[in-house]
């Protein structure tokens, strides 16, 4: 794998692995790109001790704790600045598949606000389990690696996850059902 | 009614991350236990909704500009880190090239100002 294939290959895996753990999409987007680079400045030294994505993600978890070392001088600025995170989660950009139906649309937009819900009730770190594992397929022993968290905590992480998410898609169907 | 498997082991079965024994233990028990079947199947469900909805696209030009930043050897924070060390450097020059002219061609206001310092550091001290 050429340095360019790995960007290619992980990129995008790496910005939403970034916004869901800063959950925020600015701040995703300059974190995504700080891991990318490191990740490019490193590829030579890689040896492939582990596989190429488990070490690109535990480079990004990395820049992600070092940013939040480094942002807390800011918490002061921040308190000034308009509060938006909870926003940006709710309201996905992107737009679901060709010519989606009326009823597919509302539909996909209500599995999107569940969504949105659920991860607000999340932590990053349960996100990014969620993240590696239903985006990536990445296996338990895999994220446990990435993370640096014992595959104990990678089970009960999910679990956590998936069942806050299934509470949330439940409750945005039950207005709609006989 | 009492459940020998968690929502846990529920949610490894359906990543099949459970080895033999467990996995016998968990199918075993959703045969004869409705609400761990079901459960399974909302578990299942948020799965299938957050592979299909969760995954957003890269900003346009991210893996670009991560190359490019690559390529030329930089990373962003360092240049702007160097800059700051270099304007430092310059001002440190400035004031001491600046002290020592002013000393040599205007003596005495030098030693005016020499004074005045000194003064001043005296009535702190006191
Ligand atoms: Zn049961």
């Amino acid at each position: 794998m050429t340095e360019e294939e790995m960007v290619q290959r992980y990129g995008r895996m790496v910005y939403n692995l970034a916004l869901r753990l800063t959950g925020d999409r600015d701040e995703a987007a300059d974190l995504a790109q700080d891991a990318l680079v490191r990740a490019l400045r490193g590829w030579r030294g890689f040896r492939g001790e582990a596989d190429p994505g488990s070490w690109v993600y535990r480079i990004t978890l990395n820049c992600w704790k070092n940013s939040l070392r480094s942002f807390k001088k800011w918490k002061v600025l921040r308190f000034f600045a308009p509060e938006d995170s909870e926003e940006v989660l709710s309201e996905p950009r992107d737009i679901p598949g060709p010519d989606p139906s009326p009823e597919q649309e509302a539909q996909a937009a209500e599995t999107r606000r569940a969504i949105a819900k659920a991860m607000s009730g999340l932590t990053p770190e349960e996100r990014a389990v969620l993240v590696l594992r239903e985006l990536d397929g990445r296996s338990y022993p895999e994220i446990a690696a990435s993370l640096g968290i014992p595959l104990g905590t990678v089970k009960s992480r999910l679990a956590r996850a998936r069942m806050l998410l299934a509470e949330a898609l439940s409750a945005e169907e039950e207005p709609h059902a006989p | 009614m009492p459940h020998e498997v968690t929502p846990e082991d529920l949610s490894a079965y359906l990543d099949r991350e459970l080895d033999a024994a467990a996995l016998a233990g968990v199918a075993g028990h959703l045969a004869s236990c409705p609400e761990c079947a079901a459960l399974l199947q909302r578990l299942k469900g948020a799965s299938a909704a957050f592979k299909k909805h969760g995954l957003e696209p890269a900003p346009e030009g991210m893996v670009f500009r991560a190359l490019r930043a690559r390529r030329r050897g930089g990373e962003r924070g360092a240049p702007r880190r160097l800059g700051f060390a270099f304007a430092m450097a310059v001002i440190v020059v400035v004031v001491l090239a600046g002290g020592v002219a002013f000393k040599r061609f205007m003596p005495q206001v030098f030693e005016q100002i020499q004074g005045m310092i000194g003064k001043a550091a005296g009535s702190l001290g006191r």
